[in-house]
């Protein structure tokens, strides 16, 4: 009910008692001749004190105060408004840029995008490899490889952001040094056809290939074939090390997902297989360890499949699977939030962000008029990539924009919490 | 071959060599290191170095090697995922967004070419559907005439009847007549528009018109005030270097 009638219990009589006798004589004491650092404490102290109020009278009740019984960091009362800063997140519906990307293969078995640690884009168009500074937006060539021995067929960047490993049709690997731009070495005899996916494990650069094969590369012996792992029977399209660096996920055209565990290892003969996941029916490409929870992969299947699949790569069960209506070319976890990003070929070419574990859809976000085959996440985990074969390059701030990523500052009930001393 | 063989003799520097055996805090061992340290006789001049280079010239020559070797192995991307059951035309650019014509270089930032395209396509798209018609008018609302070369002005010139209140120049009477071919051409194709893709379309209109402009030109040359400014033109040169 609207009045103008004050509600005297919702009144602080103190502060209003202040603000009409003492409060102005404060003001006209003020000599000039204080310095910034008193003016600066002075103000700091009113602020703290809620000493900045121009209203005496209040019309509506007190807010009740939260009650406390067990006092902890992550207490429902810090929390919540947290929570509701989160739901309001504005997801921009369109790309924040577009790039042209002319004779990017459209092929669903490669990998040829890959950000790297440095904050530099990877970007494989047929022969050449080309650098995007994501700093200041400069575009650099890496290396054109000759046309008998291209195109490119997978590219990733080692952990240090500085190096880069290239996976060319004919078999061959290449790795690069990003800085100086030179070419370091050629890894031959790994696989007997194209290597199509790549991933790195400190100085083990693990290489799929066409032809079933998995092998670990220790690039930094001369002998670079240190381990084989055996079990698919048709191209390695995914290949992703755990965080740890522990365990090893692969999919495969045989619509197989192989869990490959380090501990496993022998030195004589191809290393077993600690998991193999047969519930998808179509390819897997789409693979991704989840940033907050150790031991839980996401699968996507192909065409055929088109679910979302989660497992428990310790004791190989299968948590959830959701249908998401078209293939699944590529997955990303947030950094920053529990969600997940998988992009999608025909009929919508959308990416679609999930919600864990809930799986409700947040959004999707359309744009690409050709399947997305290939997606990375910037360094920042704000920024996502994605190419597809409309020969584009896009970015989507889908994860949050670089303000919010900073951790909010927790909720604080003491005052000068924030300062270790007062003057 | 992206760069042609030294063949010359050149003394190494071991020392220098050897620091750069191990590349970084990854200590990946250069294939480099490894050939000179194993056969120090042989000295040979450095591999490998020189293979990035920097690249800031427009980069879409058509025709190029690169390109066909892409498109090569293109038409060959094989496996289940890849069939046109998932919905991707065969073809070598059906997928592209960009008009035909558009300059390509990689990594260019065509963010608001593709934002005036999808406005011009929601603009006109419902009103006229002919796809013909959105390369040309689009030239008009993008801001990159220095990039566009000057073929394209050409195009832009020989409007459709859309957009002939618009001309920039002022046009001879001849003209209006290729205005006329498109729109022949344009109602020609309407018919068979289920055999025709839209740039099968666009290619066949360019004939058309290039043959119309050749044909203008030839009339022009044809004409007696034309004839006369070349003779005039020939009798000068002839007279200076009598």
């Amino acid at each position: 009910m609207d009045s103008f009638i004050p509600n005297r219990s919702a009144m602080d009589f103190d502060y209003a008692h202040y603000m009409l006798t003492e409060g102005r004589k404060t003001k006209e004491d003020q000599t000039p001749c204080s310095s910034p650092a008193k003016e600066a404490y002075r103000k700091l102290l009113a602020e703290t004190l809620n000493m900045n109020r121009t209203r005496i009278l209040a019309f509506k009740n007190k807010p009740p105060t939260p009650v406390e019984h067990f006092p902890s960091g992550n207490s429902i009362a810090s929390a919540h408004p947290a929570k509701s800063a989160k739901l309001r997140r504005h997801i921009p519906q369109s790309s924040e840029r577009t790039l042209d990307a002319p004779d990017l293969v459209d092929d669903f078995y490669l990998n040829l995008l890959d950000w790297g640690s440095g904050n530099v884009l990877a970007i494989a168009l047929a022969n050449t490899v080309y650098l995007w500074d994501a700093s200041d937006s400069s575009t650099s060539e890496l290396v054109t490889v000759d046309d008998e021995n291209g195109p490119i067929t997978s590219v990733s960047w080692a952990p240090d952001g500085r190096h880069i490993a290239i996976g060319l049709n004919n078999s061959e690997v290449q790795l690069w040094d990003s800085t100086s731009n030179r070419q370091l070495r050629t890894m031959r005899g790994c696989h007997r056809s194209r290597v199509g996916s790549m991933a790195w494990n400190s100085h083990i650069l693990t290489t799929g290939g066409m032809d079933g094969q998995i092998v670990n590369n220790d690039v930094r012996i001369r002998s670079h074939v240190v381990e084989t792992y055996r079990g698919h029977q048709q191209e390695v399209c995914g290949l992703k090390w755990s965080a740890s660096g522990q365990q090893l996920a692969s999919g495969g055209n045989d619509n197989l997902v192989h869990i490959w565990d380090r501990s496993m290892a022998s030195s004589n003969s191809p290393t077993q297989w600690l998991h193999r996941l047969e519930d998808h029916t179509s390819a897997v490409k789409a693979l991704a360890w989840c940033s907050f929870q150790s031991n839980l992969l996401a699968t996507g299947g192909g065409g055929g499949d088109r679910t979302i699949k989660f497992w428990n790569t310790h004791t190989g069960a299968c948590l959830n699977s959701v249908d998401t209506g078209s293939q699944v070319c590529s997955l990303l976890w947030s950094k920053n939030e529990r969600e997940l990003l998988s992009s999608h070929g025909f009929t919508q070419n959308q990416l679609t962000l999930w919600k864990y574990p809930s799986m409700v859809k947040m959004t999707e976000l359309t744009g690409h008029t050709s399947r997305v085959l290939y997606m990375a996440q910037s360094p920042d985990g704000c920024t996502v990539a994605s190419a597809a074969g409309d020969e584009t390059l896009r970015f989507w701030n889908v994860f949050g924009a670089p303000e919010v990523a900073k951790a909010a500052p927790k909720a604080n009930n003491e005052p000068f919490s924030q300062l270790n001393r007062i003057r | 071959m992206p760069y042609s063989r030294d063949r010359l003799m050149r003394a190494v520097d071991i020392a220098q060599v050897f620091s750069r055996t191990r590349s970084g805090t990854l200590g990946i061992i250069s294939d480099e290191s490894r050939e000179l340290l194993v056969s120090p006789l042989r000295q040979r001049s450095p591999m490998g170095i020189g293979g990035g280079r920097r690249r800031n010239s427009s980069f879409g020559t058509p025709g190029s090697g690169i390109r066909q070797g892409g498109s090569l192995y293109q038409s060959l991307a094989m496996g289940r995922e890849n069939t046109p059951l998932t919905g991707r035309a065969r073809g070598r650019g059906t997928g592209s967004v960009l008009p035909s014509w558009y300059p390509r270089a990689p990594l260019n930032d065509i963010t608001a070419v593709l934002r005036a395209i999808e406005r011009r396509r929601a603009r006109t798209g419902g009103r006229e559907g002919i796809p013909i018609e959105t390369p040309i008018i689009v030239e008009d609302e993008v801001d990159v005439n220095s990039n566009v070369p000057s073929g394209v002005q050409l195009e832009h010139n020989f409007s459709t009847p859309a957009s002939t209140a618009r001309l920039k120049k002022p046009c001879p009477p001849s003209v209006h007549n290729v205005s006329n071919i498109l729109l022949s051409v344009t109602n020609m194709d309407a018919e068979e528009s289920e055999l025709l893709t839209p740039q099968k379309k666009l290619l066949n209109s360019i004939d058309t018109v290039g043959k119309a402009l050749m044909e203008e030109l030839q009339k022009l040359k044809r004409t007696p005030s034309a004839k006369k400014a070349e003779r005039q033109k020939k009798v000068r040169t002839l007279m200076s270097i009598r």
